[in-house]
């Protein structure tokens, strides 16, 4: 499978269209797969819950399938899977969010290469359906091959700055964003956020890839910030540089309107959490 | 003694090697080589311009035919130093008279190319004689060793006029065979051509047959051929990369080159191990007369360059290039994203003449490119930093030698070290790097015989080696652009030896009298590759593959000829591509037929019309497997490109040269037997150039270059789904190349100033690419979900202002 991706060429012309970035949420979106545990052995069950959104209130059926097909080296999933064009080639796993699935009898050999991560996936694709609108997602379960267990990385709070004009001097996000009391901010301000997660959330592992030497490295976590309005500094942050400031300055609702907000927590290794809470515009 | 001055007429010097210009090569309907030289017999002392007096000394380089009889017939101006010098030394060269050339006991016409000085010196008495060839032989006209005749029909594309039977002066001792398509730059024209900045090798994307790669960048794309599928040599020896930074500069500073030959299919049997074309760089041979010297600036580099006499028999030529956007560059980056780029390359050449028949040359030169690429950002998948390293250097140590009877041998040997890719890169958890180093060394026997009039034998023997390692931990596809940690990844260490030998041989039939040129040629490619020494999965393959080529030529008038040719040309894979890992040890050369026919038309001494049509057949190309558990790389690959070309080009007359030239062509490629043909990546159905230079006077030139292309293939995202462990939308590509950007169409200007004082000229140009700011397309870029896309343009206008002097 051939893949579009942003390359060093594209970085040569210096100049890019401006689209709206992918912490708007507009419409029907999928924005996060969380597995609990996120790696499995064969046999072994873990639960998959979706994140997703439809800013029109649409109800979301969603319908699982396991790729049949091995990827060939370069790519995740194999196209025939996610275009559709052998049916044969996807085997249904189930309905809605959450499924419990069970990882097949599986060995790395059956998977192919190992990720940089020295991890191997089982790949599920899933079709997200509002009746309008539908799009396709995948998720691949990290197969348990003997060593430590990777766990999710739990997101314990996301805090805020007292909301300012956009430009102003920016305090330091202290207090919790509450998500039964929605912090009132107004068009043209801002306010810095920070996510957090739990201590020890980045777990160390082995990089096992053949032909290399083994590493040992720290997981580097990061988290994915999305909205229903304005725009963000920064659309991913780390834990070494956690704020990003949401600037109410274009696509703002009527006040008194809810601005939904998520923040997607994950390592390198399918581990993944998320939080949801609001805003309101005044 | 004119204008209270005395004019001394220093001995009409002609251009040592360094200026007779290469234009062009031999030809298999050569009837003989040139035995001895035109002399000049009677000099005319030119009427010097009243400036003279405040400037001191002055040069014109001059283009002089002489016919059979030694009569004048033309005089053109090379290298002007203006209008009235210039028409002063053309009144009088055009009244010279020579005791004409000779070849195969006969009187033939031959071109020369001449320097004319101007010496103002107040002391008449001073003025000396016509300057008398007699004594010395060397600098007045080329020596017999220093000339060779060129193909009596004219050339498909040359530069330099070459046809009509004339001889002309050459820098190259040795070439095997005729071409049927050539085209050869002269260096005072490459240095003219808008859009280059006076870079040599980035003129050939000026010419004929050559697409236009994605983003300017240095890529040949030759007659449909993939850029890996074009050689490039340089003094007869393969150089492994060609620009700085993927086309920012040549690798060669255009200072140092003679002369540069380029082939785009049909070629003879001395050259080989390409599908592709061929792009032939001849370095300079020193000038003789005095000490030169120059040194460049522009936004980009600064170069350094002497040359001149070590002794009677010893001359050498030196030059050195830095480049300082790593200096400039930070000024426009942050402490976020850092970037720097820093390269240079050197070159040096000495000649020694032990006999008059013999030349020995040493050429050292080399490359080196550096970058890093650092982001620091708030997203740990944006925070990366990718280190690169590549080079190259060469040693190369040659002898000819002539042989009474006009035959003559050549002996090359070279040896270096390369790196021609090298990068590594760390982001977030994910690391890797490819490493590619080898040790090359070739060596190359031929041989030029005369056997009569009307046969030439050419014949030797090729021979090109490498001892690669290659040391690889990287995702498997693409790791410049696929390094997220979201590809399967491998590693690899290990060594090949790719050993090539090709003995060859030419015999070039001219018959009737030399109307009609049969050169069947042949070559023998023996190609070994030898990989994981010593280790289980260590493999050795032998491939031996005849390589039966042909030219036809026939001179349908004096004005007319009717060429064709047909040739078998074999490819090794690319060393990396003999990976356990990321390869296939069992893959095989790939394989060409070109088929070529045209026809060439003097329309005047200097004015010429080409038109080609051509044909390649294209097998057992190395691509990427089919299958999810086929090796990654597999010989399934062929491919056709067929087309045609008109090049009308007018050579340096009265201070103008330029051309124009049009190809039509398709480059198609199937992949898989059970696959459909799609077009070739850089396929491009029209490709218009237009180049012009004409010099104004007083020191001023003005030129512009226009090019039109199609527009590249490109590949649809057919659909994309969101990769939840990813955090991104994944694209999945629809059919190969099934789309195309539009068309890119560029208007650049170049103005030169020249300042010409009594030991030195200082030269100020302005090259302004994009003139009219076009926004020309060079990709596609997508949003997040790929539902969206928009075209990323290229370079708006550019201008890039450079000064030189020069001694």
């Amino acid at each position: 499978m051939r893949r579009a991706r942003l390359s060093l060429l594209g970085l040569l012309a210096g100049c890019t269209a401006s689209f709206d970035p992918p912490s708007f949420v507009a419409g029907l979106r999928v924005l996060a797969v969380k597995a609990e545990p996120p790696e499995v052995a064969p046999g072994e069950t873990t639960t998959l819950t979706v994140l997703d959104v439809d800013t029109d209130g649409r109800a979301i059926a969603i319908s699982w399938f396991r790729c049949l097909v091995r990827p060939l080296p370069g790519s995740p999933v194999a196209d025939d899977c996610v275009t559709g064009a052998q049916p044969d080639d996807l085997m249904s796993v189930g309905a809605g969010t959450p499924l419990a699935f069970t990882m097949p009898a599986a060995t790395p050999g059956d998977l192919g290469l190992p990720d940089s991560t020295g991890g191997y996936f089982v790949p599920l694709l899933a079709h997200a359906d509002t009746g309008a609108d539908a799009l396709t997602f995948g998720y691949r379960v990290r197969l348990a091959t003997g060593g430590p267990r990777n766990h999710n990385p739990p997101l314990v709070s996301v805090a805020h700055d007292a909301p300012h004009p956009v430009g102003a001097a920016a305090g330091t996000p202290g207090e919790p964003l509450d998500e039964s009391a929605p912090l009132a901010i107004a068009a043209g301000q801002e306010v810095t956020l920070r996510a957090a997660f739990a201590d020890d959330s980045a777990e160390t592992y082995d990089v096992v890839i053949a032909g290399a030497p083994t590493r040992t490295v720290t997981e580097v976590l990061s988290f994915a910030w999305f909205a229903t309005a304005g725009s963000f500094s920064e659309d991913v942050t780390s834990p070494d540089r956690p704020d990003t400031k949401l600037k109410l300055d274009k696509r703002v609702p009527p006040s008194g309107t809810t601005v939904d907000l998520w923040v997607v927590g994950r390592d390198e290794r399918g581990g993944t959490d998320f939080l949801h809470r609001t805003l309101v515009v005044q | 003694m004119r204008n209270g001055l005395a004019l001394r007429r220093l001995q009409s010097i002609a251009v040592a090697a360094a200026a007779l210009v290469a234009l062009g090569r031999g030809r298999a309907d050569e009837p003989a080589p040139l035995t001895k030289p035109p002399r000049l017999v009677r000099f005319i002392e030119a009427e010097a311009p009243p400036r003279l007096a405040e400037l001191g000394r002055v040069d014109v380089i001059l283009t002089i035919d002489i016919d059979a009889a030694g009569s004048v017939t033309a005089v053109a101006v090379a290298q002007s130093a203006g209008e009235d010098f210039d028409a002063a030394a053309v009144a009088a060269a055009r009244q010279f008279a020579f005791e004409p050339g000779e070849a195969g006991g006969r009187n033939v016409p031959v071109r020369i190319t001449y320097r004319y000085r101007f010496v103002a010196k107040p002391e008449p008495a001073d003025a000396g004689p016509p300057g008398a060839p007699a004594t010395e032989p060397a600098a007045d006209v080329p020596a017999a060793d220093q000339v060779e005749r060129s193909q009596p029909p004219a050339p498909a594309a040359g530069v330099g006029p070459r046809g009509d039977g004339r001889y002309t002066s050459t820098v190259r001792g040795e070439h095997v065979a005729s071409e049927t398509v050539e085209h050869t730059l002269q260096v005072e024209e490459i240095q003219r051509i808008p859009g280059t900045q006076g870079d040599t090798l980035k003129a050939i994307q000026s010419l004929p047959g050559v697409a236009r790669a994605p983003y300017g960048l240095g890529l040949l794309v030759v007659w449909g051929s993939a850029p890996v599928d074009t050689r490039t040599y340089v003094d007869g020896v393969y150089i492994p990369t060609l620009y700085h930074f993927g086309g920012l500069r040549s690798t060669v500073n255009s200072e140092m080159i003679q002369s540069l030959d380029f082939l785009p299919g049909g070629y003879s049997v001395d050259h080989g191990l390409g599908l592709g074309g061929v792009v032939d760089v001849a370095t300079r041979v020193p000038r003789r007369d005095a000490l030169h010297g120059y040194a460049q600036i522009d936004v980009l580099d600064g170069s350094v360059g002497l040359e001149g006499p070590l002794g009677r028999d010893v001359d050498f030529a030196v030059s050195a290039r830095r480049s300082w956007i790593d200096a400039f560059l930070p000024l426009f980056t942050s402490a976020d994203f850092q970037l720097s780029p820093a390269y240079y390359d050197y070159q040096a050449r000495l000649v020694y003449r032990p006999t008059p028949r013999d030349d020995l040359s040493f050429v050292v030169l080399g490359s080196d490119d550096n970058v890093t690429l650092l982001t620091t950002q708030p997203d740990p998948n944006l925070s990366a930093q990718y280190d690169s390293h590549t080079y190259y250097h060469r040693g190369i140590v040659s002898w000819l030698h002539r042989f009474a009877g006009g035959a003559t041998l050549s002996l090359t040997t070279s040896a270096g070290y390369d790196v021609p890719f090298q990068v590594s890169y760390a982001r977030a958890n994910s690391t890797g790097h490819v490493d590619a180093q080898t040790l090359a060394y070739g060596a190359r026997l031929a041989a030029r015989v005369p056997l009569e009039s009307w046969l030439r034998l050419d014949a030797g023997v090729d021979f090109e080696g490498n001892r690669w390692t290659i040391d690889r931990e990287a995702p498997l596809v693409d790791p410049m652009m696929h390094a997220n940690g979201d590809s399967a990844v491998a590693a690899d260490d290990f060594t090949v030896y790719t050993n090539h030998a090709a003995p060859f041989a030419s015999l070039a039939f001219s018959l009737f009298d030399h109307k009609l040129t049969i050169d069947p040629q042949f070559r023998l490619a023996l190609m070994t590759f030898s990989g994981y020494p010593g280790e289980p999965q260590s493999f050795s393959s032998t491939f031996a593959r005849p390589e039966p080529r042909l030219s036809l030529r026939y001179q349908l008038t004096p004005e007319v000829a009717l060429k064709a040719s047909f040739g078998l040309y074999d490819q090794p894979p690319q060393p990396q591509d003999l990976s356990a890992v990321f390869g296939n040890p069992k893959l095989s050369p790939e394989l060409a037929y070109h088929y070529v026919a045209g026809v060439d038309v003097r329309v005047t001494p200097s004015l010429t019309l080409s038109l080609e049509g051509f044909y390649k057949d294209l097998r057992n190309l190395v691509v990427a497997g089919e299958h999810a558990g086929d090796p990654l790389r597999v010989n399934d690959g062929i491919g056709r490109v067929y087309g045609g070309e008109i090049l009308v080009r007018q050579e340096l007359w009265k201070g103008f040269f330029g051309w124009i030239s049009y190809t039509l062509s398709r480059s198609e490629r199937r992949d898989h037997p059970d696959e459909d043909w799609h077009v070739f990546q850089y396929d491009q159905t029209h490709i218009l150039n237009l180049m012009a230079s004409y010099q104004l006077g007083g020191g001023y030139q003005l030129g512009l270059r226009y090019r039109y292309v199609t527009g590249n293939p490109t590949t649809p995202v057919a659909a994309s789904y969101f990769d939840s462990n990813l955090n991104q939308y994944v694209g999945v590509m629809g059919p190969a190349y099934s789309t195309r950007l539009g068309p890119f169409s560029q208007l650049d200007l170049r103005f030169d100033k020249t300042w010409t004082f009594d030991q030195w000229r200082l030269s100020l140009y302005l090259d302004v690419q994009n003139v009219t700011n076009s926004a020309n397309p060079e990709g596609v870029t997508y949003n997040f979900d790929y539902s969206r896309n928009a075209t990323v343009n290229g370079l708006p206008i550019l201008p890039v202002l450079g000064v030189r002097g020069e001694f």
